[in-house]
This record gives structure tokens, C-alpha cells and sequence, in this order.
């Protein structure tokens, strides 16, 4: 199955299951190098702006993109840009997610079933999701309906991939244990295989949530009438590049505090996964 | 005796299940079409698809859309993953380097790569330097970030090894580490690819100029739809070719890891 | 004492018809209702995967094995098998309770109360009727196991297959043990088989002893054990009958064949 990429620079959360074992919190590593690399980079872009070095439409300074965001912040602004969005961006990822995981259990499980149904959805997987659009336009027109399926299809991969291999990863010894004791198969899968699966179904959830959002924005761009993506464009047409990279911060904020939420609810959920681990670090 | 090896002969008959449900599905489309079953103009209607498919793939637009597609991805991408390697070598391996980059790259890490399309269309125009911009931006981050990681799990052990031979920094980085880390940063590899042409189609679907995803959009707008089911049908094929060749190298170059 | 397990000339084969690996060549063994017999002979020797066979956790590949007149060919009712690696074979995300209960839960009739009641018990038996709400890596090796052997007992068989279960405890834990198998078997009347390399276990446990021999293995040797029960931690293990069919026991074993 393919594996997922780190999403995080310095802590791989998201490589596979066994993220759990590696340690390095950002605050190990931020060192007063970086933040001020940082600090100085930023300076530079406003500087020049400021001295008129760079004299470009499309190369607002700092303090402007950062006047265009706080100005924003009211129910009309910002809430109506993003609000929409984001309603889309849950339920196309729910809909992913109860798909994924219900289909990942059933696949993971036979390997008949999954040797009929692979091959048909890697056609669907490697086919990029901004051209699935324009077909479904046809069938579904350009409203939510469109939108929301497009972002589950996406979505519905990595949680699918992960869960499959979830499954798979079982113990033997546990299933040895449903046999000794007879336990049915209904039991068996939902007992054991489930929860085995459990730490791969967060990791691929989290990537799926982050890739919900980029999909919203990019149907947005394509189909769209309302929502960050389509404000983004919007910007860019009307040539206001400071609203356009304001909502393109606020965009990438929000994306990483979901991400953050989604690893504390990861951690509390999976306690007995670290408690394992915790055991077999002390053997 | 058969001229087929017996490996073809056993992976022929894993996908046989597969190829005959997707043969099935396919079947039922037809069927569903031509007893309109279906909206025959707007839903996919296999045969038609088909005879526009081999239309277009005689085209003359066919090999300039394709090339265009597979030319962008291919620039953004080879630089990306070359700047990812080496960015990411030397930050897995050498601490300050990775503690002087480390707030930047987690800035700029979470920024959906598909937003920056609009802004860089205005600092960039409409044409390649745009697309191989945003492929190289959308590409570098996941080989960064596995090749951080595929450093960081290398076997201490192994890196000692090469410390007491004396190996130079260089040396060691090279020829030990890198292909140690190889399984994680193909791991990269490949989602970047993926997204490399998630972001190649979206950029020609946008600016309508070049490339696949410009003739898919074109014939969605002029209401050709079988025709824009063919190009859709081709951008899979594309997208199912470069993953399976992902797939034939990455088995070459790890035959010998166990994480697969 | 009528028979209640019957094994006939089970042999054992793993690996490709090319290079066979000949695990059990042959074994043939019977046990009684209610008799403690322990499988003892050099690691490696195939007393785990002839457990395994009895267990109908494995197919035989000739022979076979009888419970009760009728033939095993998968996990039959009635028969428990307790893993060498205990700690493995608790879920982690259940309790020690859901734990006992999930050998026994998802057959039918009893009410959630009677579940809890039988989890109760059972784990009283071993001790630990206090830790039902902690989770298995919360808990002590030792302890590990005697949930694993609470949950093999809840599970009322008649019938309990021990794979080398204190090999991974420490000296003194491990005589803890051997005091509570007894006991819980001197309770429920079970018949137990056990699978052990350790001699003095073998012969502390049981009323017979199978010597296996090198892999392919065969039987070598039965050995009746004469020592008095009840057994004694201390007294029992300076009775010179123990120290007897111990040193009969290592001899044979240490043997070169």
C-alpha cells in the first residue's frame, strides 16, 4: 500500500502507525537561528516593498496583507468566506471517512474482495482530482452536491489505503486467540481487526482532513460561487493581492490548527496504543 | 512448455478478478446508455467514449497536450525532488542546519499548495515557468520532509560504522546514509508525484492555455462531453502509467528492504 | 478413567514439496479425564506445534486427533490454548475484564450482569478480582499471565493446553504459579496438557511425563510420576522421588543421540 508521507517536518506523525515511537516536540528543535531566519526573511519582503526595490502589483508588503486580514475579521468578512468552505470541506470528509473506514474493514479483511475491488479503485485514485470535476459537472451540476463528492472521493483514499493495511497489521497472536476461543467472525473483525486498525485509520484521517481542505479549495476554484477558493480567484482577477494572500494565510492557519486538534485527539484516543508502546520500551 | 514466466502467469491471475469487475462495470454503463437508462448525452457512454478516445489520441493536439502535461511535470518534479534530497540530507544529518530552516519550512509546510496557484499566476503569467513553479512547490515538500525522516530512523549504528572508517562527511552522507534512507524517501517520492500532477492539471485547467487539463476543460465548456470523458479516460491512464513505473523503480531500487 | 484425548500417529511437515521440513514425525498419545500430563524433549523439537495440532489451531498432516471420540480438525469446544506469549495475547485495548470476557461473551445466554459476575470470579481465582479495570501492560508479567489463565478458565473448557506458559517469568513468580495451576486444577477437575522445557516443572506438575525426542520428533520415553500429591513448593522438590525422575529426565535429554 502506499505510504503516506510525513506531514510534519521533524516529527514524522504521520508515517504509518508506529509515529507514536518517535519523540521530538517542536520545541526541541526551535533554536534562536530559525526564528530569527524567519524575522529577517519577513523584514526583507517588506523592506522591499517598502524602498521601492521590488515596485510590482502583485507584491504587497507585510504590514499591507496583515492590514487586509485584520480588517476582515467580522461575520461578512472571514466567516462568510470560510464558513462555507469548511462546512463542505467536514461533510465531503465524513463521508470519506464512514466510506473508508467501512470499506478498508470489508477489504482488509477478504482478500478476494479486495483482489475484485483494488484494481478499479487505483483508477479512480491516480486520476487527479481536479479532473474528476468537470465529468461530474455534467452529472451533478455545480452546486454542494458536486463539491462534496469531489472532496470525498479524494478523501476517501488514504483512509481506505491506511485502513487496508490497518487490518492487515493484526497480531497473529490475537487471531489466534479469536480461534482458540471460538470467537465468530463478526466478532473477530470488529473485535480485533478494528481496533488493531485504529492507530492507521487516525494517521490516514489526518492526512484526509488535510487533503479535504486543499480539495475544497481547489473545487472552489473550478466550480465555485462562494468559499476560499473561489475568493482566491476572485482576488487574483480583481488583482488585489493582499485580500487574495491574507485569505491564502488564514487558509494555511486553519489547516494547521486542524491538524493540531486532530494529533490531540489522536493521542487521547489512542492511549493504549502508547501504553503498549510504553511497555515495549521497558520489555 | 510456456513461453510465459510462471511470476507473469501468477500476477495475471491476481488481477484477473479485478479486470473482470472492471469489465463488468464498464458493461453495465453500456447497457445503462443505450437503453437510456442514463442521460446518453451527459453520462459516460462507453462506446462512444471509446470512439472518441481514439480520436483524440490521433489528434494533432494530442501529442502537444500530452508533452505539455508531461513536460511541466516532469521539470517541477525532477527539481523538487533533487532540492528536496539534498535539502533534506543535510537537515536530517546536520543539526544547526536543520534548526536554522526548521520555522520556515513548518511556515510555509501547511499553505494548500493549490492556493498558491492564483498568486503565483500573477507574479509568474500563464505560461511554463508558472506550472514547473507550482509542481516544484507542491513536489518539494513531502520528499523534504520523508528524506528528514528516512536520515533521522537511520540505524546510529551504521553511521558510526562509517565514522570509524573515516569515511568524510560527504562520503557518508552518500554512500550510506542516502541509501538507507531510499525506502522513506521513495515513500515521498510518490505522493509527491501524485500531487505534482494533481497541481500540473489544476494549473491548465485554470489558464486554459496548454496541456491535458486545458483540453478537458475546453471540451467541458463546448459541451463535447464524450470527448471530455476521453481526456479524462487519458489523464487516468496517465496517472495509472506513472504510478505503476513509480512502482517497477522503486522495486528495483529496494529489492533488498523488508519494509515493503 | 475413560480417554478423553486421543492422539494416533500425528506427523508434522512445514515448507515446499521440494525441501520438506519434517517437524513431528510421528506421535501417539493418550490422556485421561482430569490427567496433568506434561510434553518435555529439546527446544525446537516440535512440542509447541504438536500443542498446536491437538489444539486444532494446526492441521496435522497424517494422523490425527480424537476429543471424546469425535475427530479435530479446527479448535474444538471444550479446549483452551494458552499462549507462550502471554503479554501478546491480551488485546491492549481492553480492560482485564473485557479481557476474560472475550473468550467467553459471544457465546450465547448470558446476560451482561452474568458476564461480569463470571469475569469476576474467574479473576478472583487467580487473584486479581482488584486490577479488572486496568489495562494488560498496566500489569506485571506475572500477572499478565494469570489473566491469561482467568481467561482461559472462564471460558469453562474441559480441556487445557499450557505452551510453555512460565518460561518468561522470573524463578519466584514462576513457583507462584506452578502453586496456583495446581490449585485451580485440583478445583475444576480440567485435564491439562503442558508444554515445557523445564524439567523440574514437568516432573513438580504432572502425573505423567512424554519425552520427546530431536526434531522429527517421536515419542522417546512415558514416564509415570509416582510422586505424592499434594505437592509442596520446597518439601516436594527434596523428595527423592522427584529428584529421582529428574535425574532420569535430564540424562535422557542431555543425551547425544
Amino acid at each position: 500500500m502506499q505510504r503516506p508521507a510525513a506531514n510534519t517536518i521533524g516529527h514524522d506523525r504521520s508515517a504509518g502507525p508506529r509515529w507514536f515511537l518517535r519523540r521530538g516536540r517542536l520545541g526541541e528543535w526551535h533554536s534562536l537561528s530559525g526564528v530569527a531566519l524567519v524575522a529577517a526573511l519577513l523584514v526583507l519582503w517588506e523592506l522591499s516593498v517598502r524602498s521601492g526595490a521590488v515596485r510590482s502589483e502583485s507584491w504587497p508588503a507585510v504590514t499591507t496583507i496583515l492590514r487586509a486580514i485584520g480588517t476582515g475579521f467580522s461575520a461578512e468578512g472571514w466567516g462568510t468566506v470560510f464558513g462555507s468552505s469548511l462546512y463542505r470541506m467536514a461533510a465531503g470528509f465524513l463521508l470519506a471517512a464512514l466510506a473508508g473506514i467501512a470499506t478498508g474493514l470489508v477489504l482488509g479483511a477478504s482478500t478476494m474482495l479486495s483482489r475484485v475491488a483494488m484494481p478499479t479503485l487505483e483508477i479512480f485514485r491516480v486520476l487527479p482530482s481536479p479532473a474528476i470535476v468537470p465529468p461530474l459537472i455534467f452529472i451533478l451540476g455545480v452546486d454542494d452536491a458536486l463539491k462534496v463528492t469531489v472532496i470525498a472521493i479524494a478523501a476517501f483514499f488514504p483512509i481506505l489505503l491506511n485502513t487496508i493495511a490497518g487490518v492487515r497489521a493484526a497480531d497473529p497472536v490475537h487471531l489466534l486467540v479469536a480461534r482458540t476461543f471460538r470467537v465468530p467472525r463478526r466478532r473477530i473483525l470488529l473485535g480485533i481487526q478494528l481496533p488493531s486498525a485504529l492507530p492507521y485509520v487516525f494517521a490516514g484521517c489526518r492526512i484526509s482532513l488535510g487533503l479535504a481542505l486543499i480539495v475544497t479549495v481547489v473545487t472552489e476554484m473550478i466550480a465555485g460561487s462562494e468559499g476560499v477558493g473561489y475568493y482566491i480567484v476572485s482576488m487574483q482577477y480583481a488583482l488585489r493581492p493582499s485580500d487574495m494572500y491574507a485569505a491564502i494565510i488564514l487558509l494555511s492557519a486553519i489547516g494547521y490548527l486542524l491538524n493540531r486538534l486532530f494529533l490531540a485527539l489522536e493521542r487521547r484516543s489512542l492511549r493504549w496504543a502508547h501504553g503498549l508502546e510504553r511497555q515495549a520500551a521497558h520489555g | 512448455m510456456s513461453a510465459v514466466p510462471a511470476a507473469f502467469r501468477h500476477r495475471a491471475a491476481a488481477l484477473a478478478p479485478g479486470l473482470a469487475f472492471i469489465a463488468s462495470w464498464i458493461a453495465v454503463l453500456e447497457v445503462a446508455a443505450r437503453y437510456g437508462w442514463m442521460n446518453r448525452i451527459f453520462s459516460p457512454f462507453p462506446s462512444a467514449i471509446a470512439a472518441r478516445l481514439a480520436d483524440v489520441v490521433a489528434s494533432p493536439e494530442f501529442p502537444q497536450a500530452l508533452g505539455a502535461t508531461v513536460g511541466m511535470l516532469a521539470v517541477g518534479y525532477l527539481l523538487a525532488c533533487t532540492a528536496g534530497v539534498l535539502l533534506g540530507l543535510g537537515m536530517g544529518y546536520h543539526r544547526p542546519t536543520y534548526a536554522l530552516l526548521e520555522p520556515t519550512l513548518e511556515l510555509l509546510r501547511p499553505i494548500p499548495k493549490p492556493a498558491l496557484l492564483p498568486p503565483l499566476i500573477l507574479l509568474l503569467g500563464l505560461g511554463a515557468p508558472m506550472k514547473i513553479a507550482i509542481v516544484f512547490l507542491g513536489a518539494l515538500f513531502p520528499v523534504l520532509i520523508n528524506t528528514i525522516q528516512g536520515v533521522r530512523t537511520v540505524d546510529p549504528v551504521l553511521v558510526d560504522v562509517a565514522r570509524t572508517f573515516r569515511q568524510g562527511t560527504l562520503k557518508t552522507v552518500f554512500r550510506m546514509i542516502l541509501p538507507a534512507s531510499l525506502p522513506m524517501i521513495l515513500a515521498g517520492m510518490r505522493v509527491s508525484l501524485g500531487l505534482g500532477l494533481i497541481l500540473v492539471t489544476l494549473s491548465e485547467m485554470l489558464t486554459g492555455s496548454q496541456g491535458l487539463g486545458a483540453q478537458l476543460v475546453d471540451a467541458q465548456r463546448a459541451f463535447r462531453v464524450q470527448d471530455m470523458y476521453a481526456w479524462t479516460v487519458v489523464l487516468a491512464l496517465l496517472g495509472l502509467a506513472l504510478a505503476l513505473s513509480f512502482d517497477a523503480l522503486e522495486r528495483r531500487l529496494i529489492f533488498w528492504s523488508s519494509r515493503r | 478413567m475413560a480417554d478423553l484425548l486421543d492422539v494416533q500417529g500425528v506427523g508434522k511437515t512445514f515448507g515446499a514439496p521440494a525441501e520438506p521440513v519434517v517437524a513431528i514425525r510421528s506421535v501417539d498419545l493418550r490422556v485421561a479425564q482430569g490427567e496433568f500430563v506434561s510434553i518435555v524433549g529439546p527446544s525446537g523439537c516440535g512440542k509447541s506445534t504438536l500443542l498446536q495440532i491437538i489444539a486444532g489451531l494446526l492441521p496435522a498432516s497424517t494422523g490425527d486427533v480424537h476429543l471424546e471420540g469425535r475427530a479435530v480438525v479446527a479448535p474444538p469446544e471444550g479446549v483452551v490454548y494458552l499462549f507462550q506469549q502471554y503479554s501478546r495475547s491480551l488485546l491492549p485495548w481492553l480492560t482485564v475484564e473485557r479481557n476474560v470476557s472475550f473468550g467467553f461473551s459471544h457465546l450465547n445466554g448470558a446476560s451482561a450482569r452474568e458476564v461480569e459476575e463470571r469475569c469476576i470470579h474467574h479473576l478472583d481465582m487467580v487473584g486479581l478480582a482488584d486490577f479488572r479495570k486496568r489495562y494488560p501492560w498496566e500489569l506485571s508479567g506475572g500477572m499478565q499471565q494469570r489473566v491469561a489463565i482467568a481467561r482461559a478458565l472462564a471460558a469453562q473448557p474441559r480441556v487445557l493446553l499450557l505452551d510453555e506458559p512460565f518460561s518468561s517469568v522470573d524463578a519466584l513468580t514462576r513457583l507462584e504459579l506452578h502453586g496456583l495451576i495446581l490449585e485451580l486444577w485440583g478445583k475444576t477437575g480440567l485435564t491439562i496438557l503442558l508444554v515445557t522445557h523445564d524439567v523440574e516443572e514437568a516432573v513438580y506438575l504432572s502425573d505423567r511425563i512424554v519425552l520427546l525426542t530431536r526434531r522429527p520428533a517421536q515419542v522417546a520415553e512415558v514416564f509415570a510420576n509416582a510422586l505424592p500429591r499434594p505437592r509442596r513448593p520446597v518439601e516436594s522438590r527434596e523428595d527423592p522421588r522427584f529428584l529421582g525422575l529428574r535425574h532420569e529426565l535430564l540424562t535422557r535429554l542431555l543425551k547425544p543421540e
